[in-house]
């Protein structure tokens, strides 16, 4: 049961921890808030990234499913 | 090869950076700690570690430490190392049951948790801290622990340490202010304690402004705060540095680990990156992942130079990073240097390998993916799981490995189904041997043995049976552990089937090939089998060889005692009790219930329990067998029993209410049974038949009875359960002695006496009570066997077996009585003894009452027995 995802982080996360976030896609709000958005394969693999930062202590604001019909590319691409 | 408890889990990780002393925490610390339980949960790097290492370091109480892992998440080894934990504060703490969980078959956690806590119950208080309880995510685990907050002995004090909130009845245990806890709040920096970190631990010279900048920046995060530290070291322009971090909206801990990274020498730089891979650290072990070769040195000034380095034992051998740290090593080197993982961890796989630890080194390999690698060490690791099946970590790494691969070495999936099948998981294992997808040898001999298994458990006897057969067919001679099992299982077929000789050559071989495998706790078991497949055959002595010789071996492997198998301990109780050796009997089959029941094995339970029937009643006599019945039957309610259980206890109840004269009650137990005169035998009727033999002697219907015990015995032979041949015998002896033929009595005696000689029947004698002392009486003055007469009548009771022993008075006789005594020896009557002591009749009798009375028996056959035993007459005094 895969989804698409977008998840809102506090603070500002360099690109290069896309890898560590299974590849999902890093991008930034007005606030300088790091938005994590992608394909996610499931909720195992969603809970295992929400852990992840959990670890890190990084503050979540917002965790969102968009649906299929939704490009998470057209919501606010902020900042680069 | 055992994979050893891994000790570094229990090591308290002690800290020699200096630190800033939190006193108000340590005063909550310490009036929580009478509580039931302390919670410190907070996010990664918020000190909680360490926070509880320096107050358990001055705390008054012993403590016990267990950093737990994702393999802790099971119940077995979740216990195992709970209870390794305590032993750390005193060895004695659940000792009996270490091996059990350690086992193959570990026990439920429902039998051990009361164990545990009755155990803990006699100790002082102590506290047991559990670091990093958020690794748990099983509920079986949860559960554990939420039975042994609820039943938490007065003694034990528990302290969990995690970043997330625990399933566990929080607000039940706040409600009863048994909770103390301390969350992020408590646990942040204020801004005096990090003034105190970065000015007085560390002397930086930092303002209060920029001190207060660097709290708010970090949120008091203490690892931001360190990792701060670290970056300003050796720093020159301090002020910029601060100014810089606190004006940045980056991720802190990024930020602040490329300050410190750029700020160290390239070597120590890239034995950071590349030893991130390792969950833990010794200097073997980085050599060989990093290629420097003076790696204990480098470890050393890491933690000198407070780069997160945490010792594991006291002797600076094992190090590991802390979490955060090592994550973000492992990120930045997935960062700069992706394409070098692989081959890094394919190092530390290759030494962990090299070094004993299979179980790191497949973990390695998997991470490494390289699969080919992995096959082989599970090839290795799989020999293992018969002694130490710790299915659920097969389990995990087969799911990371792709199907294709494991497809090409079924065998390995064979296993992994034997594994499951031994944890009850027939199902699944089931699953295991259809994902194969394969027919070919020797995966299809072993699927077959494993199918046999599984049939046998749940009763398929028809199935185990063709499954066995194709098992033992295609299996290749080399495969000693499956053989065994093969083996074994068609043992148990034959068992079931009546035929007792087959049984005793068929695990014979079970033995043999178990031990060339170099399974002892599978030989163990077979030898259970043979001890009671010998007993039935009459071997008693040969029975007990084989239970003395395969202990010793064991222990002497380094297996103890309470590691055996309880069935083994019950099997020998049996042949013991054939000999009388009435109080090693009853400790053998306690024994065996106490370890059955911890290892949770039934039919281990159903033995022992039956075992202390007939040697409850042969140390105590009715009132001894009427509670071991008793208990036998509570047996049954809490456990699921084999139904065999029932055939022995019904035989048993009806024997008794027979000795008691309650015959119809008798009639009854068996009636139900479906006990009747002609009804048809199969193993295991015949005890319930042999029953009724009694009944109807009992009820003096001695035709009927003499049909059914020649039945009986004629299906006794051709099945080879000599020893309960030898109980019909002597039924047919009394029998014979009742109708007056004792000619005929006597000659079977005669047939069974070399056997009972040589195997030193006792107690089916003695069981008979004073109609086979007669008996055995007579046989003596024939001149039959006279010294083994002798010593079996010599064990006879003082009392009526079938009675309560009384406090035995022994007056000594007056010379007048020990002169009829001495007459009566010779066979004479009331009358012959009034005409050769000159006095009247009713004198002899007055004497003869009060000698009944003062040897406290009921007849001449056991005056007589009774002064013979007690010396009184001697033996030579028969005519």
């Amino acid at each position: 049961m895969s989804g698409r995802y977008q998840i809102v982080i506090k603070g500002h996360l360099d690109r290069n921890w896309s890898d560590w976030f299974d590849g999902l896609r890093v991008s930034y709000d007005e606030q300088d808030n790091t938005v994590l958005s992608g394909l996610i394969s499931d909720q195992p693999a969603l809970y295992g990234i929400l852990d992840r930062l959990r670890d890190m202590n990084l503050t979540l604001i917002t965790v969102m499913r968009i649906g299929p019909d939704t490009d998470p590319f057209e919501i606010k691409e902020g900042k680069t | 090869m055992s994979e050893h408890l891994l000790t570094t889990k229990l090591f308290r990780p002690t800290q020699h950076a200096l630190l800033v002393p939190r006193p108000h925490l340590f005063a909550r610390l310490d009036k929580g700690k009478h509580g039931k339980l302390i919670l410190v949960s907070a996010p990664a790097g918020f000190g909680k570690t360490t926070l509880l290492s320096t107050w358990a370091e001055q705390v008054d109480f012993p403590v016990a430490w267990l950093s737990l892992d994702e393999m802790d998440n099971a119940p077995a080894p979740f216990l195992t190392y709970l209870v390794a934990a305590l032993q750390t504060i005193d060895p004695g703490i659940g000792e009996s049951l270490l091996p059990a969980l350690q086992s193959p078959q570990p026990p439920a956690p429902r039998t051990v948790l009361p164990r545990l806590i009755t155990n803990l119950a006699g100790y002082p208080e102590m506290l047991l801290v559990l670091d990093d309880y958020h690794l748990i995510t099983e509920k079986a685990v949860h559960d554990i622990l939420n039975d042994l907050i609820q039943h938490m002995p007065p003694s034990l004090h528990l302290v969990l340490a995690t970043r997330v909130d625990p399933p566990l009845p929080l607000p039940r245990l706040r409600g009863r202010q048994q909770l103390t806890e301390l969350r992020t709040a408590d646990l942040r920096f204020s801004l005096e304690e990090a003034d105190q970190l970065l000015n007085q631990v560390k002397a930086l010279q930092i303002s209060d402004r920029h001190v207060a900048a660097l709290t708010l920046r970090t949120e008091g995060w203490i690892t931001g705060l360190q990792m701060a530290v670290l970056s300003m070291h050796n720093r020159a322009d301090v002020h910029q540095f601060i100014e810089s971090f606190t004006g940045s909206n980056r991720y802190i801990l990024d930020y602040l680990l490329e300050e410190v990274l750029n700020q160290q020498p390239q070597e120590i730089r890239d034995f950071l990156l590349r030893t991130s891979i390792l969950t833990k650290l010794c200097s073997g072990l980085c050599t060989a992942v990093t290629g420097i070769s003076n790696s204990q040195h480098m470890l050393e000034e890491l933690e000198r130079a407070n780069l997160f380095l945490i010792p594991l034992d006291d002797h600076r051998g094992w190090f590991r990073y802390h979490h955060l740290f090592a994550d973000l090593l492992r990120q930045r080197l997935m960062q700069c240097n992706a394409d070098a993982i692989p081959a890094l961890h394919m190092r530390a796989s290759r030494w962990y390998a090299a070094n004993g630890e299979l179980g790191a080194a497949i973990e390695h390999a998997i991470a490494a993916e390289a699969f080919d690698d992995v096959i082989q060490l599970l090839k290795k690791y799989i020999q293992f799981i018969w002694e130490y099946g710790d299915q659920t970590r097969l389990s995990k790494w087969l799911a990371a490995l792709p199907d294709d691969i494991i497809k090409e070495h079924p065998v390995i999936l064979a296993h992994h189904a034997f594994a499951l099948c031994y944890a009850g998981q027939h199902q699944e294992a089931e699953a295991q041997l259809q994902a194969a997808g394969t027919n070919s040898e020797p995966f299809h001999s072993m699927a077959s043995t494993v199918r046999s298994f599984y049939s046998l458990y749940s009763g398929d006897i028809s199935a185990a049976t063709s499954f066995a057969e194709e098992a033992l067919t295609g299996l290749p001679a080399d495969q000693h552990m499956w053989r065994a099992l093969a083996l074994s299982i068609q043992g148990d077929i034959y068992a079931y089937s009546g035929r007792f000789y087959d049984c005793e050559d068929i695990w014979e071989r079970a033995l043999r090939q178990a031990e060339t495998a170099g399974c002892i706790f599978f030989a163990l078991w077979v030898t259970a089998k043979l001890v009671i497949a010998r007993k039935r055959l009459g071997k008693l002595r040969e029975a007990a060889n084989t239970f003395e010789k395969q202990s010793k071996r064991a222990k002497e492997s380094g297996y103890s005692q309470v590691s055996f198998p309880g069935a083994l301990y019950a099997v020998m109780s049996d042949v013991l009790l054939e000999w009388n050796q009435t109080d090693d009997a009853i400790h053998y089959a306690e024994m065996g219930l106490s370890l059955s029941e911890s290892q949770n094995y039934a039919a281990g339970i159903a033995w022992s329990s039956l075992a202390l029937i007939p040697a409850s009643f042969a140390q105590r006599g009715i009132s001894g067998v009427e509670e071991a019945i008793r208990q036998t039957e509570k047996q049954l309610q809490e456990h699921k029993l084999p139904k065999w259980t029932f055939n022995w206890l019904s035989s048993w109840k009806a024997r008794v209410a027979i000795a008691q004269g309650r015959l119809a009650d008798a009639e009854c137990i068996l009636h139900e049974r479906g006990i009747i005169l002609d009804g048809d035998f199969g193993f295991p009727k015949e005890v319930e038949y042999l029953a009724l033999v009694r009944l109807l002697i009992a009820k003096r219907q001695l035709d009927d009875a003499w049909v059914l015990l020649a039945r009986l015995q004629a299906q006794l032979e051709s099945m080879g359960w000599v020893d309960k041949l030898v109980q019909a015998k002597l039924l047919q002896a009394l029998i014979l002695q009742e109708e007056g033929n004792d000619e005929d009595s006597l000659d079977i005696l005669k047939g069974i006496l070399p056997l009972a000689e040589r195997e030193g029947y006792l107690c089916v004698f003695l069981n008979e009570g004073p109609p086979m002392a007669k008996l055995l009486y007579k046989a003596m003055q024939v001149g039959i066997a006279p010294q083994w007469m002798n010593k079996l009548l010599a064990a006879f009771p003082l009392v009526e077996p079938l009675q309560t022993p009384q406090a035995l008075l022994i007056k000594p006789l007056s010379p007048r009585e020990m002169d009829v005594l001495a007459q009566i020896a010779t066979g004479a009557s009331n009358q012959e003894i009034a005409i050769a002591l000159h006095i009247a009749l009713g004198t002899v009798k007055n004497h003869l009452k009060n000698i009944y009375a003062k040897l406290d028996v009921h007849s001449r056959t056991q005056a007589l027995n009774k002064a013979r035993s007690l010396g009184l007459i001697s033996i030579s005094n028969s005519p």
